[in-house]
């Protein structure tokens, strides 16, 4: 059986064909999904997005499997970017310790971070977690469906916390998804 | 709500998880549908993604090109390979020996001697070419 093989991934030129080739609704679902990957990292979603690309057409950066739509892979270049900045933070600025570098956090903590990071020092991951629920405060299923989501729990789970037919679950869905988008999502995008 | 960072970090990631996965799930009407409520035109919506992407590849080209010049620019200070700094007297050596083999080389060698031209260029890219060919290293010894 002939197959493409797992290393194989697209060189800069077919990358930006790729790129190029990308449909106006996989533009406009990237874009929505750069925002909620950013939440949390300092960063806009625009400049996560923007930083994707570029990772992907260094030399020795991020590759773009020739078998995985392009759209895709920059998704996950994202959310894997974005993970990366969030834990940066967190191991920064541990909890608890007062960042006390002979404590056991503390060690792990990077007490000197670079100028480039200092900016993330203004980041408060739970301020961010904060703020999201402050705004479903007063919509008891949009916050059933944020708390259920942050915690990994299933629709049933969340539709037990708190009761909804499948519609109302659907309309609360989405009231979160756009409430989010407006929140984090990216520059004008017109 | 666990106040740990860590678990925060993790908070934050499967809630954009999941408003990802419902992204994905719209469909194209839906996608432009929303668009145009919150933005307006959901073709200028796309173009200016298309031009926040050309960006970055843009962004991307313009610093691989400043790296090339800096490269360039220490390679040209630091004077090139080191058989470019050898001394004019071993860099003759080294010509004479590949001469010896090569008439054609051996007799623009003479002619040059002969009018009293200076060859130090020519020296210079007959050693490069050398180096590039990997007849001899960076250093001027033959490999």
């Amino acid at each position: 059986m002939t197959g493409v093989p797992r290393s194989a991934h697209l060189d800069n030129a077919a990358f930006i064909a790729a790129l190029n080739a990308l449909a106006p609704t996989d533009l406009l679902r990237l874009r929505k999904k750069s925002g909620f990957r950013a939440m949390g990292t300092g960063m806009e979603g625009d400049d996560l997005l923007n930083e994707a690309v570029q990772r992907t057409l260094e030399d020795n950066g991020r590759n773009c499997p020739v078998d995985v739509p392009v759209a895709v892979y920059l998704d996950n270049a994202m959310r894997s970017i974005a993970d990366g900045e969030r834990e940066k933070y967190a191991r920064r600025r541990p909890v608890g310790d007062g960042h006390d570098e002979n404590s056991p956090v503390g060690k792990l903590a990077d007490g000197n971070p670079s100028p480039a990071h200092a900016a993330l020092d203004r980041i408060e991951l739970q301020r961010v977690v904060d703020r999201i629920q402050e705004i479903f405060a007063d919509d008891p299923q949009a916050q059933a469906v944020v708390i259920g989501d942050m915690e990994g729990w299933s629709p049933e789970e969340i539709r037990e916390m708190e009761p909804m037919d499948d519609k109302q679950y659907a309309t609360a869905r989405k009231r979160v998804r756009r409430a989010l988008e407006r929140e984090f999502g990216g520059r004008d995008q017109t | 709500m666990n106040n740990n960072r860590e678990e925060t970090r993790r908070q934050l990631e499967r809630l954009a998880d999941t408003l990802a996965r419902d992204v994905d799930q719209l469909t194209d009407e839906e996608v432009l549908q929303e668009v145009a409520e919150e933005h307006g035109d959901p073709e200028k919506a796309a173009l200016a993604t298309k031009n926040l992407i050309q960006e970055a590849i843009t962004a991307h080209g313009k610093r691989r090109l400043a790296a090339a010049r800096t490269a360039y620019q220490a390679e040209r200070e630091r004077g090139g390979s080191k058989a470019f700094r050898l001394s004019a007297e071993r860099k003759r050596e080294l010509i004479d020996r590949f001469a010896n083999n090569d008439n054609q080389l051996r007799e623009k060698l003479t002619m040059a001697a002969r009018n009293q031209e200076d060859m130090e260029a020519d020296i210079d890219s007959f050693l490069e070419d050398l180096v590039e060919l990997g007849v001899i290293d960076d250093e001027g010894n033959v490999r």
